[in-house]
């Protein structure tokens, strides 16, 4: 049996390496992988924690979140195609209408 | 001790496929990239004895999510990733150290939280327990969930639409 830390930390180690790659990057695309991979540092951390104290809460959030995940990329990307068609980038620095 | 080095192994490829969609500049090299750390992270949950999250992981994230993924990259790709700089030294410099800083905290609150679990090993819930609970103690956000979904499904067809009569 592994020491439940280590799995946190792997976790924690995920969801800054997901940060660091949503304040980095200026390709839209690159935000939303930072943001799935933040989404699987939770899931990991709910399943490492449901070792410890059982039950099926655990198992049914991660089933929550991946839904979400699902409809957040699906429509995020739809998003994505539809600035791209008309703006010609997805650079998140030039996309300013809201700008006034 | 073949448990530890497996999840050693499997710990290390998720982080340098995290590691690469980090460092790499092309975005489809950063969906392979994060392909990798969901095939690992599946991997850890088999070990975590959760056969049924880790079976989803693989056909929703590592599957359904990421060739989405590849799909649009390869529609948006073009002259983006010569574009201007990921981000100038200072404002990178600034960004690593709050992200420094967010792991520090979660270290800490780690370390300052983990010391009273047992190690008993709770049984894990099999696919039976998850469905009793999804369906009864569950059954309301399951269904907001399902909402939601096909929410996102009508909102994705109408901005496909819109697309459509701008172009």
């Amino acid at each position: 049996m592994i020491d439940l830390n280590y799995y946190l930390l792997l976790s924690a180690a995920l969801f800054g390496i997901g940060t660091l790659v949503v304040m980095s990057r200026r390709n839209a695309l690159h935000l939303f992988m930072g943001i799935e991979l933040m989404l699987n540092a939770g899931n990991l951390a709910f399943l490492a924690g449901a070792r410890i104290h059982g039950g099926a809460q655990a198992p049914v959030s991660v089933l929550f979140i991946l839904a979400l995940a699902a409809a957040e990329v699906a429509v995020g990307l739809a998003l994505i195609v539809l600035i791209h068609r008309t703006r010609g980038t997805i650079d998140v620095g030039s996309i300013n209408l809201l700008k006034g | 001790m073949l448990v530890a080095i497996s999840f050693a192994l499997l710990a290390l490829l998720a982080l340098s496929g995290a590691l690469l969609l980090l460092l790499r500049r092309d975005p489809v090299d950063g969906a392979l990239s994060l392909v990798v750390t969901m095939l690992a992270l599946a991997g850890i949950y088999l070990q975590l004895a959760d056969p049924v999250i880790a079976a989803l992981q693989v056909i929703v994230y590592a599957g359904a999510i990421m060739v989405l993924f590849l799909f649009v990259t390869m529609f948006v790709r073009r002259a983006e990733e010569r574009g201007p700089a990921a981000a100038g030294r200072a404002r990178l410099a600034i960004v690593t150290l709050v992200a420094a800083g967010l792991l520090g905290l979660l270290v800490q609150a780690i370390s300052l939280a983990g010391s009273g679990a047992s190690e008993a090993a709770a049984p894990m819930a099999d696919i039976v327990t998850i469905a009793h609970a999804l369906f009864a103690e569950f059954l309301f956000p399951f269904e907001l969930v399902s909402a939601l979904l096909l929410v996102a499904m009508v909102g994705v067809v109408v901005l496909g639409r819109r697309g459509e009569e701008a172009s």
